[in-house]
């Protein structure tokens, strides 16, 4: 069995706006399997640290949430980007990728011009 | 502003959990179905489907739990908590909550009524300029302490006085106001011309005695509370040079003396009022019992 990566502290939030952007309303297994799937199963998301991550996005206004039906007929939360959601997703990402893109200068400075 | 908007959403969830928590058990329980579906696909028992589809949430309880604390201000919730189990004991014990809720406002009272004894008396100075130096003189005599002394008597002290920077008199009685708005009883004062300036004041519109006003021949003057001057005249500068009779005797209005200047010894609630006869009227009520006041030491 590989050994799988936790989720990063603070990088669960991005994953889920991104998610919620790119497949539209989703319920919290579907962007638990979802996030599994997009980081090549690389990572293993602790279900249970999703719930609160979404109610603390909830809770910042970044997404909204609504009870609906699956696709098999069952009942589930559907949570959905809001406006503000979108924005922050923007800065976030644009954040993480600076972020990267620095790290990325120090681990391989023999690219540095 | 997301960390306020997020510190009222979860203030609010505070209330209402019950509902809340049925909430979160049907989404967990939704999750949970969905999961062990997908394990039943991929060939797994009935039983084992459920059982990792639980392990891999953490366990049921356990994320109930976590979300939970972020639901809600936990700490809040724990005060709210207390709150309630503090008045339900109150209730069962009438007895024990009658003696503390008594102790609590006999306490205050108490110590409200101490301080704002302590506080006008102690805490707060006198609104006069170096008041530290002002003081009053009493007579002493074998048989009584704390006379006051004549209007005789003040003027023997004030020509021989060798102790004090300046030595003033005055004396406080009831009068009877009469002009062309009709009568009034007002509590008045008499002054010696000194008194004012040995206090610090100014007054707000006129002038306040000169020491030949104290002489005889001097028409009679008189000074208004900044109190009977807005109320009675309605703040009027007109009143300057009026002529107003107190006690059937013709006064001319001479000035208004500042916002809060009470005369100390008069009982709190007066119109001061700074009036001044001439030393002839003075010296005829020696008889009376006069007091004379407010004295200042000199530095040495």
């Amino acid at each position: 069995m590989t050994d799988k990566k936790d989720v990063w502290q603070g990088t669960l939030a991005l994953m889920v706006l991104n998610t919620l952007q790119s497949m539209g309303p989703l319920h919290g297994y579907g962007i638990a399997r979802r996030i599994e799937q997009t980081s090549g199963d690389l990572l293993s998301v602790n279900y249970g640290t999703l719930y609160p991550a979404l109610l603390k996005l909830e809770q910042e206004g970044y997404i909204s949430s609504v009870w609906g039906l699956s696709d098999n007929n069952r009942k589930a939360k559907y949570y959905k980007l809001t406006r503000a959601g979108r924005k922050q997703l923007e800065a976030e990402a644009r954040e993480w990728e600076q972020t990267t893109e620095i790290l990325a200068r120090f681990l391989s400075p023999e690219q540095e011009s | 502003m997301r960390v306020l908007r997020s510190f009222f959403v979860r203030f609010a969830a505070a209330f209402a959990k019950q509902r809340r928590d049925r909430d979160l058990s049907d989404e967990l329980e939704s999750h949970l179905g969905m999961h062990t579906e997908d394990n039943l696909r991929r060939g797994m028992s009935a039983v084992e489907a459920r059982r990792q589809a639980v392990l891999t949430l953490g366990g049921v309880e356990q994320t109930k739990e976590i979300y939970r604390e972020r639901r809600g201000l936990p700490m809040f919730e724990t005060l709210l908590q207390d709150l309630r189990f503090g008045a339900r004991m109150l209730r069962k014990n009438p007895g024990f909550t009658a003696v503390a809720i008594l102790t609590l406002a006999l306490g205050i009272g108490a110590d409200t009524a101490i301080f704002s004894i302590v506080n006008s008396i102690l805490l707060r100075p006198l609104q006069y300029p170096d008041s530290g130096r002002l003081i009053r003189v009493y007579t002493y005599t074998p048989v009584e302490k704390g006379l006051d002394t004549t209007f005789a008597g003040f003027l023997d002290w004030r020509s021989r006085n060798g102790s004090f920077e300046t030595l003033a008199a005055a004396w406080q009685n009831d009068s009877n106001l009469y002009d062309t708005i009709g009568p009034e009883k007002i509590r008045s004062a008499c002054a010696t011309a000194d008194l004012f300036p040995m206090m610090g004041v100014r007054p707000v519109i006129g002038r306040l005695f000169r020491s030949t006003d104290d002489r005889v021949g001097y028409e009679r003057i008189v000074l208004l509370s900044y109190g009977i001057w807005q109320r009675r005249y309605g703040g009027n500068p007109a009143i300057l040079g009026k002529q107003i009779q107190i006690d059937s005797t013709p006064y001319q209005v001479a000035g208004v003396l500042p916002r809060g200047f009470h005369y100390p010894g008069q009982d709190g609630y007066l119109d001061a009022h700074g009036r001044r006869r001439r030393i002839p009227d003075w010296l005829s009520r020696q008889s009376a019992h006069s007091r004379h006041g407010s004295y200042r030491p000199s530095k040495t």
